[in-house]
């Protein structure tokens, strides 16, 4: 029974990668991503199928937060997505008041001009691309 | 766990209205078939029936578990174990912690703020962070 419990695993993993077989509140949640859904590798699916199912216990506004920003994670790179949950668990380890104080700062970044931006992007130095790897 | 009591409880709720709405001499015709079904039953099968009954709780444990069927005993008890490890496992993923992802989009700090080098360079020049 084991072995039988096991062996669904897979088929199960494997019927939830169509965008036509996820079932409405997972095509709600996901709606953003509906073209792009059967062009995604499958761990990104599963992700993405992760992220709708905490989705009902968010509140309107963390749930709208989530809508609005699906499809640029989905965009992003590996590399990008790793680095930003890095620096997101950094970032909740932080005391509440840095963590005011940097969102704070981000609306300020925000208001800068997209000049200053630019000017500001160029003063690092570009990820290798063999950092480009992993999750 | 509280949703399969509640089926549970829905199926047995039906049950008791569909008995409920029987017909009297339905029932007394079910009852007449179910005394005529026990009546037929082979007296070893009767008798072992009997025994379980009147042996006390000890004593079927003991049998089920050291008894000529304690090989079936066994398979059951790994069939039930295994169902209630994929109920509670079910139940973890349904109420478990929100993974990190769902957390990070729905953070008061975007993804692109953890990714924008000109925000981390900005922060650098102006902040002590």
């Amino acid at each position: 029974m084991l072995a039988l419990t096991l062996a669904t695993l897979p088929a199960q993993a494997a019927d939830l990668a169509k965008w036509s077989q996820l079932n409405g509140d997972q095509k709600k949640v996901l709606a953003p991503l509906a073209a792009e859904w059967d062009s995604l590798r499958p761990w990104q699916r599963e992700k993405m199928l992760e992220i709708a199912r905490d989705y009902p216990r968010m509140n309107t506004e963390q749930q709208n937060r989530v809508k609005r920003r699906l499809s640029d994670w989905s965009r992003m790179t590996p590399y990008e997505r790793e680095n930003a949950r890095k620096k997101h668990q950094q970032f909740t380890a932080l005391p509440p008041e840095k963590q005011q104080e940097l969102r704070k700062k981000w609306q300020e970044y925000q208001r800068l001009p997209e000049a200053e931006r630019q000017k500001l992007r160029g003063n690092l130095p570009e990820p290798t691309p063999e950092d480009d790897l992993g999750n | 766990m509280n949703q399969e009591r509640d089926t549970a409880k829905t199926i047995v709720d039906y049950l008791q209205f569909g008995a409920d709405q029987l017909d009297d001499a339905v029932a007394t015709k079910l009852a007449a078939a179910r005394q005529r079904a026990v009546s037929a039953m082979p007296e070893t099968v009767y008798a072992a029936h009997a025994e379980v009954a009147h042996a006390g709780l000890g004593h079927v444990i003991h049998e089920a578990f050291h008894g000529r069927n304690a090989w079936m005993t066994m398979l059951a008890t790994m069939a039930l174990l295994l169902v209630v490890l994929a109920l509670v496992q079910g139940n973890t993923t349904m109420n478990g912690p929100v993974e990190a992802d769902a957390l990070l989009l729905a953070s008061e700090l975007p993804p692109e703020a953890y990714l924008d080098k000109g925000f981390d360079a900005w922060l650098e020049s102006t902040s002590e962070l």
